[in-house]
C-alpha cells in the first residue's frame, strides 16, 4: 500500500507523434519513464503507449528533448484518490485518523454524574445504568434518547421521586430528587433534669417544665434542676401533668489537674534535603537503577517507599518499580525556662481538660496551686473553673 | 584493460560455470511459444514497428520479426515483446 506510485493508482493512455520514436522511447527508460503496451498505430507514423500519470510530468521533459509532440487519451484506474502517491501521505494519513478518532471517543460515554442522591440511591442508580449499558467507555449510539433513560430510571430505581437525565456532551448528569418522608415525633417520657456536677449555677434557660434552682446557687450532683411536673404549686399531687423536661443549666464546675513538664525537651525534624531513588523488581529481587541509596548520605532519614503505576483512565497499570523518597532529619533539643513552661502546662492542661467536656464547655480561669521542680521536671497541679451545662436527663422519681 | 576484464570475466564463465548474462552482460533471450519474448540485457530500442523489432546489444544487435508485435514493458535491461513471434535473429558480434 505504501509503494510509491503503485500502477492501480492511475495509467493514462498517450499518441506520441514524431521524428524518433525510437530514440524517444530510449530516453523515457533512461529518464525511469516506465512505459509498458506500446504499439504502433496502425498507420505506422504514430505510438500508442501507457504511462503512470504520477510520470506525466517527467515525460513532457522527455517529450521536450527528444521533439515529439504527445497527446494524452483515457485515464484509467483511481487517479483521483493520487495523494495516495504522495510525499506527506503519512502525514495526511495521519490527520484523517486522528480526526475520525476524535469523533469516535466524543461518541462515546465517559462519565457519570449523579446529583443530589444519597449513597444507597446513587449506587442503585449507577447499578442500573451499568446493567443497561449506561457506563464509561460504551458508544452513545447504542443508548436509547435521555427523555426514554429519564422514564425509565425514574420507574425503575426506587426510592427516589423524579430523576432527571440530561446529557452534555459525552457525560451524563442525573439529577434526583429523593423522597422524604416525615420523620416521626420522638415521643419522650416525662423526665427531670438533674445537676451531673457539682457547681454554682450561672445560666438557666427552660424550654419546658419548671426551674426548681435559681442563679447563683450551689447544686450537688443529682439534685433536680428543672422539673417535668408542672401545675400549681397548691394543687394536688395528682392534677400535675407530668412532662418532658427540656432546658440546659449552664453551671461553674472546678477541675483539678496534675501536670508535669520536661525542662528540655528533643525531637525530630526535616531539614528539608530529600532525596529520591527508584528500583526495579524483578524475581524478588530490587535492583537500583536511579538516584542513590540515603545511607550514605543522611546520619538520620525517614524513608517512604511507594509503588509506581500508570494511571488510566480506567484502571491503574501496576509498574514492577519502587519509588522510596528519604528525608534528612535531625534530632533538635530545646529548653525551656521556668515561666515558659508554667504556660505551656496550663494551656495543655486546658486542652486535655476540654477534650473530655462536651463541646460547649468554656474555661474561665486557671490557677496553679502547687509546683514542684524535681529530676528536670516541673511538676504543676492546676485548678481550672469551667462553665458547661450540668444538666443531664433523669426520670421523675415519685414523692421527692 | 578492457581487454583484460574481458577475458577475466570469459576465464570466470568457463571455469566458475556462472551464467555468461551475468558476467558479460550478453543478453538472455527467453520465448513462450510465440506469444512472448523477454529479452534481458539489451542496450535500447533502434527500430520498432508492428512487423519488426529491432534491438541493440551490448555486442551486436537483436532483431524479432512477427506480426502485431507490441513492447508489453520496457525497463532499463529488460523488454517484454508481445504478440505472433516468427524469428528472432542474433546479428553482429563475435
Amino acid at each position: 500500500m505504501f509503494k510509491k506510485n503503485p500502477d492501480w493508482l492511475g495509467l493514462v493512455e498517450m499518441k506520441v507523434e514524431g521524428d524518433h520514436l525510437e530514440s524517444f522511447i530510449n530516453q523515457c527508460v533512461a529518464n525511469k519513464v516506465v512505459l509498458s503496451e506500446i504499439r504502433r498505430t496502425s498507420r505506422g507514423d504514430k505510438l500508442q503507449a501507457t504511462i503512470r500519470i504520477s510520470d506525466v510530468k517527467s515525460l513532457r521533459k522527455v517529450a521536450k528533448e527528444t521533439n515529439v509532440s504527445v497527446r494524452f487519451g483515457r485515464r484509467r484506474g483511481f487517479y483521483v484518490i493520487r495523494w495516495l502517491g504522495q510525499r506527506r501521505f503519512g502525514f495526511v494519513f495521519g490527520a484523517l485518523v486522528f480526526c475520525v478518532l476524535l469523533i469516535l471517543l466524543s461518541q462515546m460515554v465517559w462519565r457519570i454524574d449523579i446529583e443530589g442522591a444519597s449513597p444507597g440511591i446513587e449506587h442503585e442508580i449507577r447499578e442500573w445504568a451499568t446493567e443497561v449499558g449506561l457506563e464509561p467507555g460504551q458508544p452513545q449510539w447504542q443508548l436509547p434518547p435521555e427523555a426514554e433513560i429519564q422514564q425509565r430510571v425514574t420507574e425503575e430505581v426506587p426510592g427516589a421521586t423524579w430523576i432527571g437525565v440530561e446529557r452534555r456532551g459525552t457525560s451524563y448528569h442525573f439529577h434526583v430528587v429523593e423522597q422524604h418522608l416525615a420523620e416521626e415525633e420522638e415521643h419522650v417520657d416525662p423526665r427531670n433534669l438533674v445537676a451531673a456536677k457539682n457547681g454554682v449555677i450561672r445560666d438557666i434557660f427552660v424550654e419546658h417544665g419548671s426551674a426548681e434552682v435559681s442563679l447563683n446557687t450551689y447544686v450537688e450532683r443529682g439534685d433536680v434542676l428543672v422539673s417535668g411536673r408542672i401545675g400549681r404549686e397548691e394543687s394536688d399531687e395528682d392534677e400535675r401533668e407530668e412532662i418532658a423536661a427540656i432546658g440546659e443549666v449552664r453551671a461553674e464546675t472546678w477541675y483539678r489537674g496534675t501536670i508535669a513538664l520536661p525542662f528540655k525537651i528533643s525531637g525530630e525534624v526535616f531539614t528539608g534535603e530529600r532525596t529520591r531513588s527508584l528500583a526495579l523488581q524483578m524475581f524478588g529481587e530490587e535492583w537500583l537503577f536511579w538516584g542513590q541509596n540515603a545511607e550514605r548520605l543522611y546520619e538520620n532519614y525517614e524513608s517512604e517507599t511507594t509503588q509506581l503505576y500508570i494511571p488510566l483512565y480506567f484502571v491503574d497499570i501496576p509498574l514492577p518499580i519502587e519509588r522510596t523518597s528519604y528525608d534528612e532529619k535531625v534530632i533538635v533539643e530545646r529548653s525551656y525556662e521556668e515561666d515558659e513552661l508554667i504556660e505551656i502546662a496550663k494551656h495543655l492542661g486546658q486542652r486535655q481538660l476540654l477534650r473530655s467536656l462536651a463541646s460547649d464547655a468554656e474555661v474561665i480561669s486557671a490557677n496553679i496551686l502547687q509546683e514542684q521542680t524535681d529530676n528536670g521536671k516541673v511538676k504543676l497541679s492546676i485548678h481550672y473553673e469551667v462553665e458547661e451545662d450540668i444538666a443531664i436527663e433523669a426520670p421523675i422519681t415519685q414523692g421527692d | 584493460m578492457k581487454r583484460l576484464s574481458r577475458r577475466v570475466n570469459k576465464w570466470l564463465t568457463r571455469g566458475m560455470e556462472v551464467p555468461a548474462d551475468v558476467t558479460m552482460g550478453v543478453p538472455r533471450v527467453t520465448m513462450i511459444g510465440h506469444l512472448h519474448v523477454y529479452i534481458e540485457n539489451h542496450r535500447g530500442i533502434l527500430s520498432f514497428s508492428h512487423q519488426r523489432v529491432h534491438l541493440r546489444l551490448a555486442e551486436g544487435e537483436l532483431e524479432v520479426t512477427g506480426e502485431n508485435l507490441i513492447i508489453k514493458a520496457i525497463l532499463p535491461e529488460e523488454l517484454i515483446l508481445e504478440g505472433t513471434i516468427q524469428q528472432v535473429t542474433h546479428k553482429g558480434g563475435e
